[in-house]
């Protein structure tokens, strides 16, 4: 039977879009613009591939600026200003350049119980910024988020797109100086 | 829209039992019932409820929490109470929540006295605030166009406008950017809402958000009139009602009616009165002497142009007068007019419009009526021109009915607004020849052919019409059974030609004129030196006529080659009557008074006649009485008939089938330029500053010449077509066929040209 329709248990028939092939190996290489494509193309809702498009763009820019934007749209069929909408709800989109690290604590309201304000104060102090700016080397980046969902473990901090969890104040100045021993 | 409601529910709400057809919401069935339920989010134009602010808040037996009005389907043996303790609690603490950041400012607010929120805080809400902590405020006002302003500090975050950019206009450029409390509306980088329906979120927002910036602290709802007319800007009719302040007009706003408009308008329709105090105005009666243009009294002007008039006749016998209306004329100065030629000046000729002829008028057995569009199962729209250009509230109709599920198919070269709707299918037509594809592919068997067969098709002709295209569309009409929706280019073309003064085609009064058959030219509100095709014809017609009479609002090309200028009174001056592209006839109100030295159009000519020895009725009532009466288009119809939503009349009878048509057959060049004449164009909106921005900027060239030119969207590029040569920046069109280009013009013009690149450096030097 072929696998895009199969039977329910409920008797109904469920119908899938086929799916198209996977991209090729060097898809990384390809042109933003074939590469949003390609995602497009996944979806039977044009509008559906607006979140991936906007993180493929964020991949090549490192944040998403007015160009990037622009070519999301055309690559889309949507506008600038919609995709600026949708980019600007979720916090996992950059609109301004980010620091070499992003380092993001959760505040919401279980990990603020279990001391995410501590950890927060501790990042600031060591890097000498308020949340949500950049170092003056442009290292690092400090931001607050909503919830992770890691609301078991907190205070949820995510560093480079990796969670980490519980994330106590103690823990900031050994992450730190492991960052920065890092090459770039 | 008009579907047959088989199934019905019955609920009770407040008390009351309802009946209401099913898929009704809770709001719905109450407004159904004259109960009201207080909103803001909820607008039936905009579709569904959405639930945003939740001041619908309501009581229903059986659902332990509050619900909201708008998004509840009503069912059957529903108990909804929106007035018990429990559902004006809830209502209360949400007015209390909206006004949270809300300020205080409705004494210096434009929508203060006729504010939804202003309104329903009088009657809900606790009336005074708890809010200790400062509220929340944004930089202000900001300029979302120049038309439009926006101070975000007002806004209750209900999405209308956002729903209306998204979904009903399509545009996408109005959008909500954060979330929650920091929630924004704005345009992308604080770009100008370019959309020639923009203006419409003004009046969707239940708040002083979005405000019209011409009208920006110009008046008090107390201090106003409201003066329900019709829009003359374009063949649709779209009703409108003017806001009038010590005689002038101050802002026009849409006036729903259900079956044109449908509450929408456009923006050259609602901002273009700005013309009418412009400063360029003509408000003086001019004769050509010695010594140039001179200023004379209206009663000289008057005792010159009949005396000139019958001279002409006189001297080059009867018929040798030709009337050129621009088309926005009203059917009773049309009549006096027709009148004046047939009893004073022994015949002549009368031309209804810069595309006149009779050719819209063959149409009328097959005539679309626009809620035709709404039940449509398909809709083919065929031409050269975006039909947003020529009937820009047709498209929201379009829209509306694609998400309905109609079909849509697009005859042209492409790249219009059109072709990206949901399940359009395009179908490419060299510039020129739309017609001969449609022809062909409602001659065929294949998709278009079944769609134009199946029921309830609505063709669409988008672009200047000719005895070919009229005979194809007569033809397609006849054989396939769909019916024509017709888009003149001027408001009343096919109202002048039913009051007979379309008695030829601009091309054979040019032919007249030129042979030297026409000897005086009367232009109404005409300027077919610089509007008109075959412009230089004109010019060199004009400036060999014995006499030669512009009455016009602005003085334009043709104003140096006649000997007489007289002021014309605007659509928005004028009482009468126009009929629209569907053949409605529909009342317009004087609203504003003319400026002084501009006489009313009909008055004028009525003086004329009297002048002539014709006896016209005295006012424009007493004319259209005597228009029903000679006329079988206007037959049957009176003055107070009309009423403030005309009625639709009775349909032609198709009649024989008409003679197959005869389709030449058009050679293609390889570069075609195409001029359209775009929406924000006329002496209306050059003489409107604040339309300007909307204008189109660009000549819109196919990808795989971009890409063969080496250019790129904003790159110059130069087009040459009939001995002109117009700069710009290139608009790259994916969709657009390769060879062509296309750009807006005064004249809409079909032609082989080139087009080139423009270096850097030439642009610089």
């Amino acid at each position: 039977m072929d696998p895009a329709t199969a039977e329910t248990l409920a008797g109904a028939v469920e119908t899938r879009p086929q799916m198209p092939a996977p991209l090729p190996p060097d898809e990384r290489s390809a042109p933003l613009r074939d590469r949003i494509l390609a995602a497009v193309a996944l979806y039977p809702e044009p509008r559906s591939a607006l979140i991936p498009a906007l993180r493929l763009a964020q991949e090549e820019y490192g944040w998403l600026s007015t160009e990037a934007f622009e070519q999301v749209a055309d690559a889309t069929g949507f506008t600038p200003a919609l995709c600026k909408s949708v980019a600007s709800f979720y916090d996992m989109y950059r609109l301004h350049p980010a620091g070499a690290h992003e380092i993001c604590v959760c505040t919401n309201i279980s990990c603020a119980l279990v001391g995410a304000g501590e950890t927060l104060r501790e990042f600031s102090r060591e890097l000498g910024i308020e949340p949500g700016s950049t170092t003056a080397d442009g290292r690092f980046t400090l931001r607050t988020v909503e919830c992770y969902g890691g609301c078991g473990w907190g205070p949820v901090v995510s560093v480079d797109e990796r969670y980490h969890e519980p994330f106590g104040p103690d823990r900031v100045r050994p992450l730190l100086d492991e960052l920065r021993g890092q090459p770039g | 829209m008009a579907t047959v409601e088989t199934n019905t529910v019955t609920l009770t709400i407040n008390g009351r039992e309802i009946t209401v057809p099913k898929g009704f919401s809770v709001v719905e069935a109450a407004a159904e019932a004259g109960l009201e339920i207080p909103v803001f989010c909820y607008e039936p134009r905009l579709g569904a409820g959405i639930g945003a602010c939740r001041m619908c808040l309501c009581e229903i037996e059986g659902i332990p929490k509050l619900q909201t009005a708008c998004t509840t389907p009503a069912a059957d043996g529903m108990v909804v109470d929106s007035h018990s303790a429990r559902a004006r609690e809830g209502q209360d603490a949400v007015l209390e929540f909206l006004l949270l950041n809300h300020p205080l400012d409705c004494p210096v607010c434009d929508k203060g006295g006729e504010c939804p929120l202003q309104d329903l805080t009088f009657r809900y809400g606790p009336g005074v605030t708890r809010m200790t902590l400062p509220k929340r405020t944004h930089d202000k006002p900001i300029p979302v166009s120049p038309l439009i302003t926006l101070d975000r500090e007002r806004c209750i975050l209900c999405w209308r406008c956002t729903r209306f950019s998204e979904e009903v206009s399509g545009d996408m450029q109005l959008v909500a950017e954060h979330r929650g409390a920091n929630s924004i509306i704005t345009t992308f980088e604080g770009r100008p809402y370019t959309n020639e329906f923009s203006g419409n979120v003004t009046e969707l927002c239940p708040v002083g958000a979005l405000t019209s910036s011409p009208y920006r602290f110009l008046a008090r709802p107390w201090e106003i009139q409201n003066i329900p007319t019709v829009c003359g800007a374009c063949a649709i009719g779209c009703n409108t009602s003017a806001t009038i302040r010590e005689d002038r007009v101050t802002r026009v706003l849409s006036r729903n009616h259900p079956e044109v408009d449908e509450g929408w308008l456009c923006d050259k329709g609602r901002y273009a009165f700005g013309h009418l105090r412009s400063p360029e105005r003509v408000t003086r009666n001019l004769i050509r002497g010695g010594r140039g243009l001179e200023a004379v009294s209206t009663t000289d002007v008057l005792d010159h142009v009949a005396d000139r008039l019958r001279a002409t006749v006189e001297r080059f016998g009867p018929g040798s007068v030709a009337v050129l209306a621009s088309g926005e004329q009203t059917n009773e100065e049309a009549h006096a007019w027709a009148r004046l030629l047939d009893e004073a000046l022994g015949g002549g000729v009368g031309v209804c419009g810069p595309e006149g002829g009779s050719w819209w008028s063959d149409l009328e057995p097959y005539a679309a009526s626009i809620s035709d569009l709404a039940g449509a199962g398909t809709i083919v729209v065929a031409g050269d021109a975006d039909l947003g250009h020529r009937a820009p509230v047709l498209e929201l109709w379009i829209r509306k009915a694609v998400g309905n599920g109609a079909g849509v198919f697009t005859v042209g070269p492409g790249a219009t607004r059109l072709d990206t709707l949901r399940g359009a299918t395009h179908v490419s037509a060299a510039p020129g020849t739309a017609h001969t594809a449609l022809l062909e592919a409602a001659g065929g068997d294949g998709a278009p052919a079944d769609a134009l067969r199946g029921e309830n098709a609505v063709l669409i002709w988008s672009g200047p019409m000719r005895s070919e295209v009229a005979s194809v569309l007569a033809h397609v009409a006849h054989t396939s059974g769909c019916r024509v929706l017709r888009t003149p280019r001027a408001a009343n073309e096919i109202g002048i030609a039913a009051a007979g003064l379309g008695t030829a085609s601009p091309e054979a009064a040019l032919e007249l004129a030129e042979s030297g058959t026409i000897k005086a030219l009367v232009l109404l509100g005409a300027d077919p030196v610089g509007d008109w095709h075959a412009g230089e014809r004109w010019r060199n017609a004009l400036a060999r006529c014995f006499f030669a009479l512009q009455v016009t609002g602005f003085q334009n090309d043709s104003s140096g080659w006649v000997t007489t200028i007289v002021p014309e009174s605007q659509i928005l001056e004028k009482d009468g009557t126009l009929v629209n592209l569907e053949g409605r006839v529909q009342r317009l109100r004087a609203a504003a008074k003319a400026p002084a030295g501009v006489s009313d159009g009909y008055a004028w000519a009525a003086e004329l006649g009297s002048r002539l020895g014709v006896e016209l009725p005295h006012d424009p009532p007493a004319a259209f009485a005597d228009l029903a009466e000679r006329r079988p288009a206007f037959a049957g119809l009176s003055w107070s008939g009309i009423g403030e939503r005309a009625p639709l009349g009775e349909r032609a009878p198709v009649g024989d089938a008409p003679a197959a048509p005869q389709v030449a057959p058009a050679a293609v060049p390889q570069t075609v330029v195409v001029g359209y004449r775009e929406l924000m164009s006329g002496a209306a909106v050059d003489h409107t500053e604040a339309l300007h921005f909307q204008r189109r900027r660009g000549i819109e060239i196919a990808y795989a010449d971009a890409e063969a030119l080496g250019v790129a969207t904003g790159d110059r590029i130069q087009v040459t077509h009939d001995g002109h040569a117009v700069t710009g920046p290139a608009l790259v069109q994916r969709g657009l066929r390769p060879g062509v280009v296309r750009l807006a013009a005064r004249v809409p013009h079909v032609g082989p040209g080139a087009v080139a690149a423009v270096p850097a450096e030439a642009e610089d030097a």
